[in-house]
């Protein structure tokens, strides 16, 4: 299954998987619609180290010591993006009633039009900025051009080879490729193939609540 | 191309195969196939309809009131629903206290390639079911004696009777109905056209079914590429082509209506429900 967890939205509590059920999740975190933005993952690392020296985090919540100025209970996340940022957090008000859970196998695989043996699954589009989801299959020896808008490909299966203006590099699982607009990327599968494809938001023209411009 | 003014359509009794009294004006509604769709602003005071799917896809936005489905969730005013086809939902229930309801419901026949039986053939099937069992709690009760399923839901009943064979559900894309928020989603400007700016909900299925709301400041002008397309004015008034649109003009824009003929030009601020019908060119029977 795919999930998307728009900005604002509550979700969980996330359970831990049961005894001898472990569980592995692709994860794709980026800043939303409203321009909150998204820190990044070594800043949030340190933020919470230097947290750590003015309180505790249990169960997912940042206990700050007795005496210290700031918020006494707060959710661990929330508190480091406060710690940052050194302002509260203003959480966007949600899109949607809930986070959207998609069933992959239940679509049908789109023959690409003007193309042989490549196929997609669009598994959806979300905001007014348009977040995407969707797969791509290639059929052995296919080949596949795509045009990059803010694009992220993550190889589920299958081997084969990449080219782009940086050259030819072999692809198999778990390969990630960031496009940006205007980068083109050509895909040629040796075996059956299977892309996850992201498209992330366009920011374009919003500062934000961060003040800071997004990436042109 | 097609333009429904709201005064060319009055508003009728609703379904026969659910509880309580629906009025609704049905703005657009085609003969049965694939690819067929219906659009009706329906308004409803007390109403039942148990937990139940379709083989078909839907949009409901909330014009007035509020509509309870349950554990689904409830659509408050202003809000716009998806249901997939396949998805189950509801129980649907709204009490008898005085509290209408009005949606604008758009049913069309989803990206599986099951289709959308015409409303008007879903009436007329309903009427023939009656002679054969009653419709009770939105389940279709068949006499005792007569072949086929004794209790099943009504819509699906229908379905049956009509096509003559079992209808098999698509199987959900998605793990429930999809509720949108649209004030809570920014209008970004439309590149190229001064003046209109665009709020997109979302695009859903393989077959790209999708929504937005356009927003239109006066004198300005909207030009739109149809690709099975329906547009539902929800406030403003102007012109569209030769005619003038106001609140609930609907249009239908097909694979290549464009140009002057299906340009909006507002004479006040307006704003229009969009919807984008999946593209089921590839697939031809139900």
């Amino acid at each position: 299954m795919l999930g998307y967890y728009p900005e604002g939205m509550h979700y969980g509590p996330q359970l831990p998987a049961e005894e001898g059920m472990d569980c592995a999740v692709l994860v794709l975190q980026c800043g939303g619609a409203s321009g909150c933005g998204y820190v990044n993952r070594g800043e949030v690392l340190a933020g919470a180290k230097e947290l750590q020296t003015m309180g505790e985090f249990k169960d997912g919540v940042f206990y700050r010591n007795e005496g210290l100025p700031g918020k006494k209970n707060v959710e661990g996340s929330q508190a480091i993006w406060e710690h940052i940022m050194k302002r509260d957090l203003e959480y966007p008000k949600p899109r949607y009633a809930a986070p959207i859970l998609t069933h992959p196998d239940s679509f049908d695989w789109i023959a690409v039009k003007g193309e042989t043996g490549v196929f997609k699954k669009q598994v959806g589009s979300f905001t007014e900025r348009q977040t995407g989801a969707g797969f791509l299959k290639l059929e052995p020896k296919a080949q596949y051009t795509v045009t990059g808008n803010r694009d992220i490909f993550f190889v589920v299966s299958g081997t084969g080879s990449v080219e782009t203006v940086d050259g030819s590099n072999p692809y198999s699982h778990a390969t990630s490729i960031f496009l940006d607009r205007g980068e083109a990327l050509s895909i040629t599968a040796t075996e059956a193939t299977e892309i996850l494809n992201f498209r992330l938001p366009d920011l374009t023209g919003l500062s934000g609540l961060m003040g800071i411009q997004a990436h042109a | 191309m097609k333009i429904v003014q709201p005064d060319q359509v009055e508003f009728s009794a609703a379904s026969i195969h659910r509880e309580g009294a629906t009025f609704r004006q049905q703005l657009f509604d085609g003969p049965t196939a694939v690819d067929n769709f219906s659009l009706v602003i329906a308004r409803a005071g007390a109403r039942f309809s148990p937990r139940h799917r379709h083989s078909f896809e839907q949009y409901r936005y909330q014009l007035e009131g509020d509509a309870e489905y349950g554990k689904t969730g409830t659509l408050k005013q202003g809000m716009l629903g998806y249901f997939p086809e396949g998805m189950h939902y509801g129980p649907q229930t709204q009490s008898a206290d005085g509290k209408e309801q009005t949606v604008l419901a758009l049913q069309c026949g989803g990206a599986s390639g099951s289709g959308y039986v015409s409303r008007d053939e879903q009436l007329a099937c309903a009427k023939e079911l009656k002679t054969m069992g009653t419709f009770k709690d939105g389940v279709f009760h068949r006499n005792p004696g007569l072949p086929g399923k004794k209790n099943l839901d009504g819509s699906q009943a229908i379905w049956e009777h009509i096509m003559k064979k079992e209808l098999v559900y698509p199987k959900p894309r998605y793990a429930a109905p999809i509720f949108m928020h649209p004030e809570n989603f920014d209008w970004v400007a439309l590149k190229d056209a001064p003046g209109v700016s665009e709020k997109f909900m979302g695009m859903f299925s393989e077959r790209e079914t999708g929504a937005s709301f356009i927003k239109i400041e006066p004198g300005a002008r909207y030009t739109p590429a149809g690709n099975r397309d329906i547009y539902c004015v929800l406030s403003g008034n102007g012109s569209i082509g030769p005619e003038s649109y106001q609140y609930s003009t609907s249009v239908f824009l097909d694979h290549g209506d464009h140009g002057d003929q299906a340009a909006f030009t507002a004479q006040d601020a307006t704003e229009i429900l969009h919807f984008s019908l999946p593209d089921l060119s590839e697939i031809q029977t139900v």
